[in-house]
């Protein structure tokens, strides 16, 4: 494991290599330092750009972009109230009040160390929770991985809380889009309508790239945003990042203990994510308080226990990737089309066939935190100096890689599809139909659907057979339970109402 | 949220275009030897299970619309409608550039594309309506043609020897 571990950073430091996991967080900094734009946008825009890289360097660039795009978050957040990613919202409520008074420099300091510290310990998590889980799920057999693919895709009920039913019905029609093409056990043509474009199937990356990215652009021009301007703020003061004393640092330890090891747990589970894990992060720092008064006023523990929650999820939602082959969050999901796209498929084996790549990628997330550290200073400045962006520039450059990246793919055929994607992504989101349960759907789908056929030839199409192994009954219980928990809850909420 | 939109969208589209395609999935039980777990089978839980959801949220939304169509309706803001008519514009653009991208081939097309949609989206000043969309192409141009070689459709005539003049 030792031997692994040190491979995989021998590896990340080849100067090719370093280049990658540099301009990954770079973008990734940039992309969720700005409001409107997340790690999600950023992965999926950036698949058709890694197609020309070798596969680990390609994971290697998306895994940091995803580290450096939940860190910036928080540099809108403090210093003009608008988080950059959805991951930065409890942040505000005590970094914007710092800034207020003249202490924005010491809260970006104090949330940058929160990042770094969050982000490293997930990857020390991440390090030694995947191997393990791996060999455990490498027991598992058709219908426990069937049932495996069920419960992640269940997440789509906490994905979609807030309308659990829509989420349902768009992870389901996730699934349905993955059936179009050839059956992949009997290679029978479904849904084909007689064309030969839709017998490959529907190609995974213009359909992200267009339900994440251009979905989001045409979202924002109806929304009217586009003719305005994305109104970030304005700092009057020069802003210096102030790293708080070690005995401030001391004092929060448990605090940030608490926070890590909540972020890291929540990041693990499937559809849960980072923004939860700094909702919860953030409660549990209110609630073990001396003085939870105190909070929302512009406080340390305010800014360092959300940061250090979310950045350590990040970690986390990349276990159930690696060792099962389970997106734990939809950036996830999108990273998953790219391990796909590279010929790569996430899970047990994964961990056997491409050890060097999975120790590489570790080393890469924890480089990364340390990569942003450096970056985040820069990046400050130009935030406090940016005061007004016009969004149309950005509606323009996001289209145009987005059809370009589709375009590159998948032919003409892909550009189309990703309009296609863009225009149904707008609808979804207009009707409050979720779109990462259709991406997990798109990508869950081919996982379960041979699975489920070749467990149910195995047992000889007994399904109470199937149901009732233990690992699969298990699985299959804990998913009716995401499913079933926040719908129910939901009705009480409504009928006490 | 309007209970009439949200009628259309579960009852018209989910539930019309959910039972022909159950149809549809219907026809794959040909192949007889497979026909317990054949192709059909996956497809037709999954089209069972969205039928019912989506007439479940049919039955509510008619409901709720029955009950509070009398109500105020939900009145876009000019800024909305302006939106809209601003999107209706791009999506019949980005189909026009889908379209004539094989004509006119990836240079041309790709720079009229985005100078139509700086125009559409009120961009006013000339030099980004001139330069904005010549920096991102030369931008994307390094990026996909020259570092990933990627294929991009040159056009005809007069633009396939415009194209062949970069690529």
């Amino acid at each position: 494991m030792l031997a692994d571990i040190l491979a995989g950073y021998v590896q990340v430091f080849q100067f090719d290599n370093l280049m990658y996991v540099a301009l990954g967080t770079l973008i990734g900094v940039a992309l969720g330092a700005f409001p409107g734009l997340d790690c999600t946008v950023g992965v999926a825009l950036l698949l058709p750009i890694t197609y020309g890289m070798t596969p680990v360097q390609a994971i290697m660039l998306l895994s940091a972009l995803y580290g450096g795009g939940v860190y910036a978050g928080q540099i809108p957040a403090i210093l003009f109230r608008v988080p950059g990613a959805p991951e930065a919202i409890m942040t505000t409520l005590d970094g914007y009040p710092m800034a207020q008074k003249g202490q924005a420099g010491k809260a970006l300091g104090a949330g940058l160390v929160a990042s770094v510290a969050g982000g490293l310990f997930g990857v020390i998590g991440l390090t030694f929770i995947t191997p393990p889980l791996a060999e455990v799920a490498l027991m598992f057999g058709p219908s426990e991985y069937a049932a495996l693919g069920i419960l992640g895709l269940t997440a789509i009920a906490f994905l979609g809380s807030k309308y659990p039913v829509k989420a349902v019905i768009s992870g389901l029609f996730g699934l349905l889009f993955a059936t179009v093409g050839m059956d992949p056990i009997v290679g029978a043509p479904r849904f084909t309508f007689g064309t030969t474009v839709l017998m490959g199937g529907i190609n995974f990356v213009p359909a992200v790239i267009g339900l994440f990215a251009a979905a989001e652009v045409y979202n924002q021009i109806a929304r009217g945003a586009a003719i305005s301007k994305v109104d970030i703020g304005e700092l009057k003061k020069r802003v210096r990042v102030q790293f708080p004393t070690l005995k401030e640092y001391w004092s929060l330890k448990w605090s940030n203990l608490r926070s890590a090891l909540i972020g890291l747990g929540i990041g693990i589970l499937p559809g849960v994510g980072a923004t939860t894990a700094a909702v919860v992060g953030y409660s549990q720092a209110v609630q073990f308080s001396k003085e939870p008064e105190k909070f929302g006023t512009g406080i340390l523990e305010g800014v360092m226990a959300p940061e250090v929650a979310n950045n350590a999820a990040v970690g986390g939602a990349m276990v159930p990737l690696l060792s099962l082959g389970i997106p734990g969050s939809a950036t996830t999901a999108v990273m998953l089309g790219a391990f796909l796209m590279h010929g790569l498929r996430p899970g047990p084996l994964l961990l056997i066939q491409q050890r060097p790549l999975v120790f590489a990628v570790f080393a890469a997330m924890a480089l990364s935190n340390i990569f942003f550290f450096f970056m985040a200073f820069p990046t400050i400045q130009l935030f406090a100096h940016l005061k007004r962006i016009p969004y149309a520039l950005l509606a323009v450059g996001i289209l145009v890689f987005s059809a370009v990246g589709a375009n590159a793919l998948g032919d003409l055929n892909g550009m189309v599809m990703m309009f296609l994607f863009a225009i149904l992504g707008f609808i979804m989101e207009k009707y409050h139909y979720a779109i990462a349960p259709m991406v997990l759907g798109l990508v869950l789908g081919p996982i379960i659907e041979p699975a489920f056929r070749r467990a149910l030839m195995m047992q000889e199409y007994d399904l109470i057979g199937i149901v009732t192994r233990p690992v699969t009954g298990m699985l299959l219980i804990v998913s009716i339970l995401m499913i079933l928990v926040p719908i129910l809850l939901r009705m009480r909420k409504s009928d006490s109402k | 949220m309007n209970a009439k939109g949200e009628m259309i969208i579960s009852g018209t589209i989910l539930l019309v275009a959910c039972s022909l395609y159950f149809h549809v999935a219907a026809a794959f039980s040909q192949y007889k030897h497979h026909d317990l777990v054949g192709p059909a089978l996956w497809p037709k839980i999954i089209l069972f299970i969205v039928i019912i959801l989506s007439g479940s949220l049919f039955i509510k939304n008619a409901f709720i619309f029955f009950k509070t169509q009398k109500l105020a309706q939900e009145v876009a803001s000019p800024l909305e409608k302006e939106g809209a008519f601003m999107l209706g514009l791009v999506i019949i653009l980005t189909l026009l550039y889908s379209l004539g991208l094989p004509y006119t081939g990836f240079l041309f097309s790709i720079i009229c594309f985005q100078f139509f949609v700086l125009l559409i989206l009120k961009v006013k000043k000339i030099p980004i309506l001139i330069f904005y969309p010549l920096g991102l192409t030369l931008l994307i141009y390094m990026i996909f043609i020259k570092f990933l070689n990627i294929t991009v459709p040159r056009g005809t005539g007069i633009f396939l020897t415009f194209s062949r003049l970069f690529y």
